[in-house]
This record gives structure tokens, C-alpha cells and sequence, in this order.
């Protein structure tokens, strides 16, 4: 009975809390197409760079920012491994590599939020960047096929955010380069049980607590977070460890990836369907998970209660609760193909919509498109030969994204800035803007053209794939 | 009386026996010389005294009282040296070789774990492999058959699996047996934080451990009359004694390690509870290595184990081998040409099995061997631990020759080199005088594909062999 | 009654049915205008007409439909140069005329349907998919080591959700067929994927005999055969019981010998050697493909055509095109060549011919022997247009992708009187595309099916 009473008073507490949270991610406005509240823009971050050492200007070409924009004939100048600037009277510095693009369309590279292989087994033990195999040769395939980086995810919890990740850049060779950003996302299961929540809110009030305690006396923020220099940390090791600085204080036990998500420096990404029951990719005729509202729904409720939008992935009737989604700042990842048909036993509708990236979109929620799952296809650069089901050609997806009618100019960045929010590291990568990563493709036409090919890829400044170089392509001409 | 004049004549007759193994010696005439150190001499003789070569080349001849063998113009080369062996260790089980995948050539290995001993990666730096060594052993007999003569015997396990011994494959007990009790320190690293951090932390507790004794020697020398007995005379490992006066192979006794004054090996490692002047094992044979007394074996199989190794290993400034027995198998995780200008700024050896690799997802065939050498890297080839290690091997390398690595490359690669990596190659791995006279012997030259092995001598004594 | 007896009486009835329909006396491939094809099909001595078929049953002709005039921006009639600004008349389910709005003139009564800016094209065919399995998936019933007895055409449902599919993707008839559970899967069915009932939509049953070679029926091919070896053999076995059975009935019918007895199992396999029908052969890979040809086009002189023809396969391009064998390709897309690490496209393949590594150059099949599939559900029967435009990413030219969902797998299943291209008295299966028919981005939106609109895109929830 006591206990009772104890459990409800703290559900009021914790309902209280997230309310005014959500109430302040409200405040705060969102940007472009419902950009949650998330990570700081990084050029703010970014400490003036060094002397550069090494320019590169690619010249000529037909530039795709990321978010839409195009620029005709533009310059894209590289200094080291950062986008120093992007336009039109681009003075190039005496010594640079110019690298000539006329004809050609120059694009960021494609950041793949759900991929596996590309240097990492499924299940790393430990940190990411002592298990990168940087010679993997599905990495060039991945060049090959557009991906200049990828959210690496293993794990995950069922009732509170858990699990490995980073943003894992494909630098061929470059072992010290690849880790980008560590703990970037965490992931969790709905549907929850009541006791499950009892517990999720009970934690995020724990969390809220720690961290409105720690924003009242500032510590010196680490630059690490925003994303510094691919150096080598204190250690000499690959990469950089997680952002949380050492001067912060320690985050009450259970709740680390909480305050991670409250500062916004990670994302939750919510698997819908809990015990992962028969999801199967493909094929029409399927009517598995056809209604997956109420999974959905719980999703945007703990992004209420965290009062920071979640990364719905691949819901089958988002497109059913496109508001709710979008007030809730949420994000989705979509199969835009993924055919479910509506469940015959239930009155209203169900299943599928190849319009949901369009539907979403309009409603301001951030879209990323993935490749289906299964059998034949999966979220890997594979050599098996069904081309077009897996990561060998992520335009398709985005263009099946457009013939459910998304807005073509728009359907870019469901590959690339989107696909870069939905990770949560859209401050390094997604664009060719200055100050983020010098991730570069010079394509052969349209990007979103099941015909185009990669001809050239960079990865932080340095060329990594030239088609006319490698043998998986060379061989195509037109 | 009778009875006693008898036992006169049989000690005079082993007396005679001894005389021909250590007394005037013996000649091998009528032999192709191949020295490995310097040219072929195509007609020639070699004379051993006392365990070592005394003397070779075409205008030698055998001194009067020498016992002359007619070589019949076969080939006469060094005996083998296999550098990285788990020969009759009773240590856990050698690791097994991975099964071939028949249908994904270079397809991906790792499953979690690696072969070898299963369990978690462990710092035991302080073990000696000869610790688990038993002399009496059948394998020794088979290999020294074979023509393997010298063996780096390695510990196996994950992570610091201790440290590696040059033993002769023949002795009634350990010390008979022993060249060089600690000649280097093991490495197993794999990509994982856990083992990463295990040798990171033992690579920055042997620089603490050679801090403390440099700043010891130099208190030493700062107060030398405080030091009643005088410092301490070091005989580093691996540092082989100055030509002109050679070691001797027969008699030599096992060398002392440099940590050896403290216990080794007792109990868990709690290093906490040791007391501030009682140094670690563990982190004295650390300290050797820094300090350039010993070596570190690692092993790395392709370019992603390189890089994962750089990664530990940064800052240290040590001799470095890389020992490859899985690298035809490591396709996916590039080859270790891929990082050769890295192996050839941190001065590597290689040492890897004589295999062909492919590269990944393809049916093309690449010698490894050959492109390694051809970089500027020094090769050498592993050898079975057990069974006809010479036997098997040598095909292996007749193809490796053939697709286009030079023959005394091969042929260095299983003496000279490895006897250079193991840091005995002032006692074994060529035919010059002083050397210990470990000689095989085949009927015309090794890499002739019929050439058949006519003889082995281990310092001197031939090998006997009912198969021949 | 036995078991055989009553099997007739279920072929009886579905004939019975049909028996105004099939009575056409439209004459069948090769016509002579094909001359000038870049390969000749085997047909063997295929009747000349329908009527003709003694064996196979057809589907209907003249299917009531209303009368339509499509106009639209341009219509891609395959079997001749694109229109613009085109019309296409359709009534009682047939094509009444495709030409210039400028030259066709629209006859009263015919009700004007504008597509607009849209392409019309004819509607796609699949030659290998499992489109009205339950659950699905292939029917891989092993029963026997060969199973010529089974047949797919007592499967179909047309509310089955990948033929609703289907109609969203553009495709309007499928041969569907048993799964390479053993050799010898069945027979299957060609079929259009709208209708009023699967009689009505029947094109032609058996559409094809479903031979398996290696590559899958090693699973489960019983006592005899579980390797290629013992395979090719029980094939063999079964094939020389279907044509003594076959020659049998040719005595009887020609007054030379008794009438034979019934025999359900061999039945079909009479109609395969009066090459009514031909074989679709699971088969892939340079041996397997070989021994296909040898085996059932040569030593049984049968009426072949490769489906899958994956792997190294493409290799055999100018023995295929020498002996009348074309190619279904797919889903398969590419193969990954472990020479030299390239990602091959396979129609590409086929159709270009090349040099292959230790061979001089070899011939292609060109650009009228190559067809492509999606083996539905392996890649879900909507996509067929994907697996063309993957075949054009690696290599193959627009033309013939588009010819390879149209009209090359018509002449290749022998209905390219009927479907295939739009060619005033085929049948009025259109297709009205947004764009180009070869690129995803593009959708569907109209499909018609026997000259009646089956599929409308809605664009606030499209199928497709």
C-alpha cells in the first residue's frame, strides 16, 4: 500500500518534470522541416582552425549543399580534412589540389543511419574504435556506393535507452580517423510495460535532476563533443572517447545515456515492435505489424517525457500520426518501399503508405530513408547480386521516397542532412557546409538517378574511391 | 685381471669415441657449400671441431685424423631455425589453424575469438615458456630428424602470453636444452579494447620499471663507493657474444634472465601488495624489451592487426617481429603489404607461414612473401610445430620460388633470418666458422623438388635417422 | 472414379469454359516480320495456332470491356517507333488502334481517357515469380525426385495482394511457377494479374514446365538425385517417359496404335513435346547452363528458355543465341567476379556477349533474347521495373530493358500474339507511366488490364 502510494507520487513527479521540459524544447522552436532542439550547430564550436596544410578546391561542378540547395558551377574548397567554403568566387589558395568537376555533380557523402559490416562485426565488446578493421574491403564498396559515413549501433535496451554506437567515417586504411563521435545514439524497445515506465520516468526525473543541477554551475565544456580535429586523445589512441568530459560530474548510476539525450548530445532511437516478432522485409502480402500506432504513440511519449524529440525507426503507419510525430520533435527512418498491408481485422486504417516520407515530411518531421531488410536484401554493401535491395545503391531508396512524392528537391537529404539529424551528428556531417567534414562525392549525374555512379569519394579531405581506380565499377561506361 | 684389462680396452674405446666428436673433428668433402651468409661454393669442404664449424670453402682440406664424410657433391646448408614454435609445450593446446572456408575465399575470420587458447586475454609477461617446457619428448627427436635445429619455443595464450626461449631440439633436461632462456616477449593483441588495454597498461608499467632502473644505475654511479659488491654485471638477452670470442654452443649455460632474481610467477599478480623494492617479472622483462635487451614477437596477420597494434604501441621504441601464421585467412582485414611502409619504418621482420594469400573476394592469387621482400622488408617462414616440419614446408617454398621469390630469400627465410629475429645469429643460421655446426645435408640442391635430406647434424653430432 | 480419371474431369471442365474463347486462329511466333530479330527462339514444331493445341489450354479473347481512348503525352509501342502525342483505342478487351492523335481517328462510342503527360507503354511480364502462393513464398513440394504432375493453375486468386501489386507496378502478366523444390517442380501458369476470375485472366496453362538444375533442388530431390549428377539423370528418366507417352498418343491420333491409357503424370509433358509450352529452367552457372542447353534444347529438341541464368552463365551468350535459347535474367542483378573483384551485370552480360577472361570474344544474345524477372517474392513482385533499371545501372542499354519487361519474354513463353507490345488485335494491357518506365522515381498511373482500368494510383496512399 505504501509502495503503492510511492510509485504514484513519484509518476506525478516525474509527469510534472517532463512536462516543463517539453514545454522548453517547445520554446526553443524548431528549425527547418521540425529540426529538433538537438545538438548546437557546430561552426560556433569549432576552434578557429589551424594553419591548413593542405587545400583541395573541387571546381566546375553542378554542388549539391545537402539541405536542398543547389549551386551551378560552384567551387568547393577543402582545407585539410574540413569544407573551408562552398560557392561561387571561392578564391582558391595558391598550392591546392584542384580537382575539376565540370559536367559533374558534386554531393556530400551519404550518411547510412542503418548499416552493417563496413568495418565492424555486428557485435562489438568493448570501444568501437579497438574493433575497426579499416581495410575491410565492403568499405570501398560502401564508397562505391555513396557512403562516406554510417551510425554504428549494437545493442539496446528494452525498457531504458542502452547500446554501443558511433559515427563511423569510411577512411579507408585510416584507422585513426574512422571513429568520428562515440555514444552518439542509444536505443530502446517499446511497447513498455507499466512497470517499465514506472521505471523510465523514475530514471529521466533522476536524469532531469542531474542535469538542471550541473547546468546551474557550468562546467567548462569539452570540445570533443562538438567535434574537434580527428586528432589522437590524451591516450594516443584512435579516435576520441565519449563527449562527457572529465570535469563533469558523474551522472547517477542507470541514467549516463539519459543525460546524454537530455544535453543532446546523443539521440534515442525507438525500435518499434518489442520482441522484434516477424518483421519481415519485402515482399507484398505482408501484413505483419500492419498496425503499429500504439508502439508509435509510446515512442512520442517518452519523447515527451524526455522533452527531446526520439528516432522513430521505420514505422509502418507514421504516416497516420505525421503531427503527433512532428510536435513531439521527433524523427523517422523509413523503407519507403515496405509494403504492409492493412490489418482486415480493424475498422480503421492500417498498414502502409508509399506517400509516408512525403506525408512526414510536410508535417516537419526529419525523414531518413534505409534499404529494406531480410533475406535478400539488408543494411549491407553486399556481393550476393540482388542489386537494389541492399546498400550498393541508397539513391534507389530515395528515389522511391519521390515516387511516393516526396518533393525531389528535398529527397537528397533523406540521404544526407536528414539521414545526418537522425544520427545526431548533423554538426560534422550531412552537408557541404564550412566547418563540417570534408566528406565529398563527384558523381557522373543526378545522385538520385539509379544510373549515376560514384566517381570520386572523399573521406576528411582525402580522396578514398576514384571508380576508374578500383575494379568494381571500372568496367561500366557510358 | 682379465676382467680388468676388459673394462680398460672399453674405456679406451669410448675414450676414442669422444675423441672423433671433440678431438680433430670432421670433414665434409666433395659438398656444394651453401653458407647462406655469402655465396654458393659449389665444390668445397667444411670442417667441425668441437661443436662448431671450424673452417669451409674449395680449397679446404681435411686435416690428417679428421673423420672425412663424402657429401657425393650434395648440398650442404645450416640447419633450420623455426622461430615461432609451440613444440612439446605442455602449456595449453597449440592454436588450432582456422578451417578454410571452401566457398568465401578471404572471407571474414573472426567470429569473437581467435584461435587459440580460449579465455580472456591475459598479461602473464613474467611466465617463462621454458616453465612449461619437458625436455624427453619424441617431437624434439621427429623435428631435429627433419632438420630443424634451433626453435624459438613461444607461449601461447592471448594478449602477453609470456615470454619465448631458443631452445636445441635435443637434451635430457631443460637447461640441456636451452640457448636462450628469455630471448622474447609474446604478443597476441586482437582488435579489442579489453587486450588493447591489457597491453597498453603492461607497456607503460615497463617504462615506469626502466625509469626506476635507470634512476637506480644512475644512484649507482653517482655513489659508487656506497656499492660494495659493484653493479650488478648484466648479461642482456639477445646480446651475442662479440665474434672473436664466441659463444659455445655445446657447453654454454643457460643464461640468466634479467628479472630472474625475483620469483617468478607466484601467485596472482598483485602488484599492489609487492613491496616498492621488490620489481616485478612482469615488468622487468617489460623493462628488458624497452630497453632494447630483448624482442617482442607479435602476432599480426593482416594490415588491421598492424594498425591495431601501432595503436598500443606508439611511443615504444622496440624490435619488433611480426609473426603471420594466418595471414593467407585474413583476406578482409588487408594484407599486411598494405601497411608496408609502417613495417618498414618500425624496422619489422616478418615471419609468416610460406602460404599463398588471395585477395579478398577474389580468386587472385598474390605472393605475399615475394611482394613483402621486394618492399624492403626482411622475410622469413614459420614451420609446422610438429610431425616433418622441413618435409612440409619445403614444397610450400619451391612454389613461393617459383612464383617468383628468390630462392636465397626462401632459403634465408627458414635460417639466417629467423636466427637474426630470435638475436642468435652470431651461433646459428649460416655455415661460418665459430658457428655451431648445425648442418643438413641433401642430395643435390633444397629447392629441387626431388632433392632428398642425406643427413642432419646438430653442433657437430649427425642426427640418426632409420628413413633415410 | 481413380485419381487420373478425376484429374482429367477438372481439365475438362477448365477447357469447357474456355472452349469459346480458345478457338482463335491467330497465327503464332515466328511470324515473318521476326526475320530480322537479333536471335531466332527455338520453337521446335509449335502449332501454328491455338486452336491447334491439343495439350495447353488458352485463356479468353475478346473479353468484354468497355471502349476507351487513351491519349497520352507518348505511347512506347514496343513493336515500333515511340508516338507522340499518341492515342490507343481498346474494345472487348483488345487493341483497336495505336497511332498519332493527328492520324487516329476516335469512333463514337469510345470513352476518352486523358493520361496526360504520361507514357503509355504495354504492361510488363514477369516469366518467373510464385505470385499467388500462399504465405507468399515458392511451392517447393517434393513429392517425388520429379514432380511433373503438379501444377500452379489451381493456385490463383486474383485478390491475392501481389497481384494487386503487380497492377501498381506495371505488371499485367505473370508466369507463375512451382519452386525448384526438386528438379521437376510442375507446371505453371501464365496469367494476367487483373481479372474477374482466374479463368479470365488465364493466358495460357501451362504456361511453362518449371525444370530445377542445380543451384537449389540439391535440398530436397529425394533418393535419386540429390546431386547434379543424379539430377541431370532423373531428369532424363522422366523426360523419355513423357515422350513415349507422347509418341504413343501421335501413333494413336495418326490411326497407328491404340489409345493409350490416361496418365495424369505424364499428360503435361505430352503437351511439352508437341512443343505446345516450353521448359523454364532454374538453371545458372556456366556448367549448368551448359548441360541445360544440351540436355533438354538438343538431345529432347524442347523448347527452352533459361531463367535465372545467373553467375558466370552470361558466358554461354553465343551458344544460347546459336541454339534459339533466350534468357529470363534475374533477380539476380549482377555477379560479383572473383577473378578480378567486378560487379558484372548479367543481362548486360547476355545481351553484349564479350570476352571472358580464357575465351575469345563471344557473341550476345542481342537485344531480342534477353527478358528479366523477380522471381516474386525474392524481390517483391512491384519491382520489376527496379530490376530492369539495375540492369541498365550495369550495363544494359534503355531500349532493351524495356524490351526485356515487354515484349522479349512474350516471344519467349510463345503469347506475343497476344501481349507484349501494343499492336492493334493484341490484347489491351497498358501501362500509363509519369516518366520514364525504366526509373524507379517514375509510377504508375493507370493500369489496364483486357482493356479495363484496374488500377487508379490514389495519391494520397499509392500501393505503389
Amino acid at each position: 500500500m505504501n509502495l503503492h502510494f510511492r510509485l504514484l507520487a513519484l509518476v506525478a513527479l516525474a509527469t510534472f518534470a517532463s512536462d516543463a521540459a517539453a514545454q522548453r524544447g517547445r520554446a526553443r522552436g524548431r528549425g527547418r522541416g521540425g529540426a529538433p532542439s538537438a545538438p548546437p550547430a557546430a561552426p560556433a564550436e569549432v576552434p578557429p582552425p589551424a594553419k591548413v596544410e593542405k587545400w583541395t578546391a573541387i571546381t566546375g561542378g553542378d554542388v549539391h549543399i545537402g539541405d536542398g540547395r543547389v549551386l551551378r558551377g560552384a567551387t568547393v574548397l577543402l582545407g585539410d580534412d574540413r569544407i573551408h567554403a562552398v560557392g561561387h568566387d571561392v578564391t582558391i589558395p595558391e598550392g591546392a589540389t584542384v580537382v575539376r568537376a565540370d559536367g559533374k555533380v558534386v554531393a556530400p557523402g551519404y550518411v547510412a543511419a542503418r548499416a552493417q559490416g563496413l568495418g565492424l562485426s555486428s557485435s562489438v565488446t568493448g570501444e568501437v574504435k579497438d574493433a575497426i578493421n579499416p581495410f575491410d574491403p565492403s568499405i570501398k564498396r560502401g564508397l562505391a556506393a555513396g557512403i562516406t559515413s554510417y551510425l554504428y549501433v549494437s545493442g539496446g535496451g528494452q525498457g531504458t535507452p542502452s547500446g554501443t554506437s558511433a559515427l563511423v567515417k569510411l577512411a579507408y586504411g585510416d584507422a585513426k580517423s574512422m571513429v568520428r563521435k562515440t555514444a552518439c545514439s542509444y536505443v530502446m524497445r517499446v511497447p513498455l510495460s507499466p512497470s517499465e515506465w514506472a521505471r523510465l520516468r523514475e530514471l529521466v526525473a533522476k536524469a532531469k535532476e542531474h542535469v538542471a543541477a550541473s547546468e546551474a554551475s557550468p562546467p567548462s565544456r569539452p570540445t570533443a563533443a562538438a567535434g574537434g580535429p580527428p586528432a589522437s586523445s590524451g591516450r594516443g589512441s584512435f579516435g576520441r572517447s565519449a563527449g562527457g568530459g572529465s570535469s563533469r560530474p558523474q551522472a547517477p548510476a542507470g541514467t549516463e545515456e539519459l543525460v546524454r539525450i537530455l544535453r543532446g548530445e546523443a539521440r534515442l532511437w525507438v525500435r518499434l515492435g518489442g520482441g522484434g516478432g516477424g518483421r519481415r522485409g519485402g515482399g507484398g502480402g505482408d501484413d505483419d505489424g500492419a498496425d503499429d500506432r500504439d508502439e508509435i504513440r509510446q515512442a512520442c511519449r517518452i519523447a515527451e517525457l524526455l522533452g527531446t524529440g526520439v528516432v522513430l525507426d521505420d514505422p509502418v503507419t507514421g504516416w497516420l500520426l505525421a503531427d503527433e510525430i512532428a510536435t513531439t520533435n521527433s524523427m523517422v527512418l523509413l523503407n519507403p518501399r515496405r509494403s504492409v498491408a492493412p490489418d482486415p481485422t480493424l475498422p480503421d486504417e492500417t498498414g502502409s503508405n508509399m506517400a509516408a516520407a512525403r506525408i512526414l515530411q510536410e508535417a516537419g518531421v526529419p525523414v531518413a530513408v534505409t534499404c529494406p531488410s531480410g533475406r535478400f536484401g539488408g543494411a549491407q554493401v553486399g556481393t550476393g547480386g540482388i542489386l537494389g535491395q541492399d546498400l550498393n545503391t541508397p539513391q534507389v531508396d530515395a528515389a522511391y521516397a519521390i515516387r511516393g512524392g516526396l518533393d525531389p528537391r528535398h529527397a537528397l537529404a533523406t540521404l544526407t542532412l536528414d539521414a545526418a539529424r537522425l544520427a545526431g551528428v548533423e554538426s560534422c556531417v550531412g552537408s557541404l557546409e564550412p566547418g563540417k567534414d570534408a566528406d565529398v562525392l563527384i558523381l557522373d549525374g543526378d545522385p538520385l538517378s539509379y544510373r549515376t555512379f560514384v566517381e570520386t569519394a572523399l573521406v576528411n579531405g582525402k580522396v578514398v574511391y576514384e571508380k576508374a581506380k578500383e575494379s568494381y565499377y571500372q568496367h561500366i561506361r557510358r | 685381471m682379465t676382467r680388468s684389462l676388459g673394462l680398460t680396452v672399453i674405456l679406451l674405446a669410448l675414450a676414442a669415441t669422444a675423441a672423433t666428436q671433440s678431438g680433430p673433428g670432421l670433414a665434409i668433402v666433395n659438398a656444394r657449400l651453401l653458407p647462406i651468409s655469402g655465396p654458393a661454393i659449389e665444390r668445397g669442404t667444411l670442417l667441425v671441431r668441437d661443436g662448431r664449424i671450424e673452417k669451409l670453402g674449395a680449397d679446404v682440406t681435411a686435416p690428417p685424423g679428421y673423420r672425412t664424410i663424402d657429401a657425393q657433391g650434395g648440398t650442404l646448408m645450416p640447419g633450420v631455425v623455426n622461430a615461432h614454435a609451440h613444440t612439446g609445450l605442455t602449456q595449453a593446446a597449440a592454436p588450432s589453424e582456422p578451417r578454410p572456408n571452401r566457398f568465401r575465399r578471404g572471407g571474414r575470420r573472426r567470429g569473437g575469438s581467435r584461435g587459440g587458447p580460449a579465455g580472456n586475454a591475459e598479461n602473464k609477461s613474467d611466465e617463462k615458456v621454458l616453465d612449461h617446457l619437458y625436455a624427453r619428448q619424441d617431437v624434439f627427436a621427429d623435428v631435429l630428424r627433419d632438420g630443424v635445429t634451433t626453435l624459438g619455443l613461444a607461449p601461447t595464450g592471448r594478449g602477453l602470453p609470456g615470454q619465448g626461449a631458443v631452445v636445441r631440439p635435443k637434451g635430457d633436461d631443460v637447461k640441456a636444452m636451452t640457448v636462450v632462456e628469455s630471448a622474447f616477449l609474446s604478443f597476441a593483441p586482437i582488435a579489442d579494447t579489453k587486450t588493447k588495454d591489457l597491453i597498453r597498461k603492461a607497456i607503460e608499467d615497463g617504462k615506469r620499471a626502466s625509469e626506476r632502473r635507470k634512476r637506480r644505475q644512475a644512484a649507482k654511479e653517482e655513489a659508487p663507493a656506497d656499492a660494495g659488491e659493484g653493479p650488478p654485471k648484466e648479461k642482456p638477452e639477445g646480446e651475442t657474444p662479440p665474434p672473436d670470442k664466441p659463444a659455445e654452443p655445446g657447453k654454454e649455460p643457460a643464461k640468466e634472465a634479467p628479472g630472474k632474481e625475483a620469483p617468478a610467477g607466484e601467485g596472482p599478480r598483485g602488484r599492489g601488495g609487492r613491496s616498492q623494492q621488490e620489481p616485478d617479472p612482469g615488468e622487468e622483462a617489460m623493462a628488458d624489451l624497452l630497453d632494447g635487451k630483448t624482442r617482442a614477437f607479435v602476432q599480426l596477420d593482416s594490415a588491421m592487426d598492424f594498425a591495431h597494434w601501432e595503436d598500443v604501441s606508439q611511443d615504444a621504441s622496440f624490435t619488433t617481429v611480426v609473426v603471420s601464421r594466418r595471414h593467407a585467412t585474413s583476406g578482409s582485414e588487408g594484407a599486411l603489404e598494405l601497411v608496408l611502409e609502417r613495417l618498414k619504418s618500425r624496422k619489422c621482420t616478418v615471419l609468416m607461414s610460406p602460404d599463398f594469400d588471395t585477395v579478398p573476394n577474389t580468386q587472385y592469387v598474390v605472393n605475399l612473401a615475394a611482394r613483402l621482400h621486394a618492399g624492403g622488408i626482411e622475410v622469413g617462414f614459420l614451420l609446422p610445430d610438429q610431425g616433418h616440419p622441413l618435409r612440409t614446408t619445403r614444397p610450400q617454398l619451391i612454389e613461393l620460388v617459383r612464383a617468383g621469390l628468390p630462392a636465397e630469400v626462401a632459403l634465408s627465410g627458414i635460417t639466417l633470418t629467423p636466427a637474426k629475429a630470435l638475436g642468435v645469429d652470431q651461433q646459428v643460421g649460416s655455415l661460418e666458422p665459430g658457428k655451431a655446426a648445425n648442418l643438413i645435408l641433401w642430395s643435390s640442391d633444397p629447392l629441387d623438388p626431388v632433392a632428398q635430406l642425406r643427413g642432419v647434424w646438430l653442433e657437430g653430432n649427425e642426427i640418426e635417422d632409420d628413413a633415410r | 472414379m481413380n485419381a487420373s480419371a478425376h484429374h482429367r474431369a477438372a481439365g475438362v471442365a477448365l477447357t469447357a469454359l474456355l472452349a469459346a474463347a480458345s478457338s482463335a486462329q491467330l497465327e503464332l511466333s515466328p511470324r515473318p516480320d521476326q526475320a530480322a530479330l537479333s536471335m531466332q527462339i527455338y520453337y521446335g514444331h509449335r502449332p501454328r495456332t491455338e486452336a491447334e493445341h491439343k495439350v495447353a489450354v488458352w485463356g479468353p479473347l475478346k473479353v468484354p470491356s468497355p471502349a476507351y481512348a487513351f491519349r497520352a503525352a507518348r505511347v512506347l509501342p514496343i513493336d515500333g517507333p515511340p508516338i507522340e502525342n499518341g492515342v490507343v483505342l481498346s474494345k472487348d478487351g483488345d487493341l483497336v488502334a495505336v497511332g498519332k492523335a493527328t492520324e487516329v481517328t476516335i469512333p463514337d462510342g469510345y470513352e476518352v481517357v486523358d493520361c496526360g503527360d504520361a507514357w503509355l507503354l504495354p504492361g510488363f511480364i514477369d516469366l518467373h515469380n510464385h505470385i499467388s502462393s500462399p504465405g507468399q513464398g515458392d511451392i517447393n513440394d517434393t513429392v517425388h525426385a520429379t514432380n511433373p504432375e503438379f501444377r500452379t493453375v489451381d493456385l490463383i486468386t486474383m485478390d491475392h495482394r501481389a497481384m494487386r501489386m503487380a497492377l501498381a507496378g506495371g505488371v499485367t502478366s505473370a508466369l507463375y511457377i512451382p519452386g525448384s523444390g526438386s528438379n521437376m517442380g510442375g507446371f505453371g501458369t501464365l496469367t494476367k494479374t487483373a481479372g474477374r476470375s482466374p479463368e479470365e485472366a488465364l493466358i495460357r496453362f501451362p504456361g511453362s514446365l518449371k525444370i530445377a538444375q542445380a543451384g537449389n533442388p540439391e535440398r530436397g530431390s529425394g533418393d535419386l538425385g540429390a546431386g547434379v549428377i543424379g539430377m541431370n539423370q532423373g531428369l532424363r528418366f522422366t523426360l523419355e517417359r513423357g515422350r513415349e507417352y507422347y509418341e504413343a498418343w501421335e501413333a494413336f491420333d495418326q490411326g497407328k496404335g491404340p489409345k493409350p491409357e490416361y496418365r495424369a503424370d505424364l499428360h503435361y509433358l505430352r503437351g511439352l513435346f508437341r512443343h505446345e509450352y516450353p521448359i523454364s529452367v532454374h538453371t545458372q552457372m556456366y556448367q549448368v547452363v551448359l548441360e541445360t542447353i544440351r540436355e533438354l534444347r538438343l538431345e529432347f529438341g524442347l523448347w527452352t528458355f533459361v531463367d535465372h541464368g545467373t553467375f558466370d552463365a552470361y558466358r554461354l551468350s553465343n551458344v544460347a543465341k546459336a541454339t534459339g535459347v533466350p534468357i529470363a535474367a534475374g533477380p539476380r542483378a549482377y555477379y560479383f567476379h572473383p577473378d578480378d573483384a567486378t560487379f558484372v551485370g548479367v543481362a548486360a552480360g547476355w545481351y553484349a556477349g564479350g570476352v571472358h577472361g580464357w575465351r575469345s570474344p563471344v557473341e550476345g544474345v542481342g537485344r531480342d533474347g534477353i527478358a528479366i524477372n523477380t522471381d516474386s517474392p525474392v524481390v517483391p513482385q512491384e519491382q520489376l521495373q527496379l530490376q530492369a533499371a539495375m540492369g541498365v545501372r550495369l550495363g544494359l542499354p534503355d531500349e532493351v530493358a524495356i524490351r526485356a519487361v515487354t515484349i522479349n519474354p512474350a516471344r519467349m513463353a510463345g503469347i506475343d500474339h497476344r501481349v507484349g507490345s501494343l499492336l492493334a488485335g493484341k490484347d489491351a494491357d497498358l501501362v500509363a507511366w509519369s516518366g520514364d518506365p525504366i526509373d524507379p522515381r517514375s509510377h504508375v498511373r493507370m493500369t489496364v488490364v483486357n482493356g479495363r482500368i484496374v488500377y487508379r494510383r490514389n495519391p494520397d496512399r499509392p500501393l505503389f
